[in-house]
């Protein structure tokens, strides 16, 4: 089932060159696209919600809250899986180990490789990210966000290097996996076809 | 002369254990954490960098020596004194080698992508998890450069070492002093084959942080 999220925050950067950012979000369905110029506060909004930054403000996600004046969830305890635009794979771990890191001790390596082969990426399992290509590493950063199970999906642009046909394809594969493990995501995008791929409403910051 | 050279390495390699782990901790407190008094701390470890050894030496003295309140403390427990003694010249190198260690520590730590620290956060490590497992190997190459920097630079301590441990051969005389009393006594011969030795170990170390830091750049 989709978890509501309302999102109602101010980041304020101090200093010199102070300035404040308000941003407001409030989705009710599974699958959210997310669209507006550079500079808007696309990316800050999924770092506020993935709780790596703390703005000022109230964010509740599926009616718990995460933020406010009296409390703050940390990144650990949200169970949001993150793509950000650089994809982020650990470098010093091959695919497993990058798909395994947020995965319990039991069933870790074989949960970890079957998330793989269900991005069909399997064959990638004992290779650093050093060697993939630009698909199989999106492939790669989309099975460890979502290996968790995790409540909310938030990928920051993670298509935009890719050529049409791939991202087509991977638009596809996400969409199954989120209706799959029923969790609710928050897409950042500019492209205006890839919008529309994913089927939700579009939200313009 | 081999046994100021052997002692030398044994205090080098204490030192540097010593300097890792407290300027490792440094490193990573200045790189990631914003607290009141960051800056002052940042600028007291750079002052170490350029205050000339003997005064350096002087407040170690005051801070440790038997007439401080920590001197008379550590012998009272453990029955010896820190300074004059072989542990003197260890914490005299150690503090030397200290400022080097968080220097490139910070930069090795500085120079690992914050936003793996974050998606590592997201996947469930705590603060401690994401340390250990991601920017520990991440900074890795650069503590390695850091260790071998604090280690030459131990090496070679010379003025603290000398005001804090004294120059007794066998116990506090090392491969520095050694080359200081040599020349002394006119035993030019010892002196510039230490001096060689001290060299060679030098360049070697510095060629390893070069190597190390290109691989990681």
């Amino acid at each position: 089932m989709a978890e509501p999220v309302e999102v109602d925050v101010t980041m304020s950067w101090p200093g010199r060159h102070a300035r404040r950012l308000p941003l407001r979000l409030s989705t009710t369905g599974p699958i959210n696209v997310i669209m507006g110029p550079s500079g808007v506060g696309k990316t800050t909004l999924l770092s506020s919600l993935a709780g790596l930054v703390r703005p000022a403000g109230r964010i509740s996600v599926g009616g718990e809250v995460w933020l406010d004046d009296r409390c703050w969830v940390a990144p650990e305890r949200r169970r949001v899986g993150l793509v950000p635009q650089s994809l982020a794979l650990f470098p010093h771990l091959d695919a497993l180990g990058n798909v395994a890191f947020g995965l319990d001790r039991g069933e870790r390596q074989a949960h970890a490789l079957a998330m793989l082969e269900r991005m069909r990426v399997g064959h990638l399992a004992h290779r650093r990210p050093s060697t993939f290509s630009g698909g199989e590493a999106q492939r790669v950063a989309l099975a460890r966000a979502f290996a968790r199970k995790p409540r909310l999906v938030l990928l920051d642009e993670p298509f935009s290097a890719l050529d049409r046909p791939l991202r087509t394809a991977l638009v596809a594969d996400l969409t199954a996996l989120v209706a799959e493990l029923d969790a609710t995501l928050i897409h950042v995008t500019h492209d205006e076809d890839e919008a529309s791929a994913l089927g939700g409403p579009i939200h313009r910051l | 002369m081999l046994q100021a050279l052997w002692l030398s390495l044994e205090i080098s390699v204490l030192a540097t254990i010593i300097a890792l782990g407290l300027g490792g901790a440094l490193a990573w407190l200045l790189a990631t954490r914003r607290f009141v008094g960051r800056d002052l701390l940042d600028a007291a470890i750079t002052t170490l960098l350029v205050l000339p050894p003997t005064v350096l030496g002087y407040y170690l003295l005051t801070g440790i020596g038997p007439a401080s309140a920590f001197g008379r403390m550590f012998e009272g427990v453990f029955h010896r004194s820190i300074a004059f003694t072989r542990l003197g010249a260890v914490v005299a190198a150690a503090i030397g080698a200290l400022p080097l260690v968080v220097r490139a520590g910070r930069a090795a730590f500085e120079t690992v992508d914050p936003t793996l620290l974050g998606v590592a956060r997201t996947l469930g490590a705590g603060r401690w998890r994401t340390l250990w497992s991601i920017h520990l190997p991440l900074a890795a190459p650069g503590l390695v450069a850091a260790g071998l920097l604090a280690f030459a630079r131990s090496l070679g301590d010379f003025g603290m070492t000398m005001m804090v441990a004294g120059n007794m051969p066998g116990e506090t005389q090392t491969a520095a002093l050694f080359v200081y009393d040599a020349l002394g006594t006119g035993d030019d011969y010892f002196a510039g084959g230490m001096a060689a030795l001290l060299l060679a170990i030098g360049l070697g170390v510095a060629y390893a942080v070069i190597t190390l830091e290109r691989r990681r750049g």
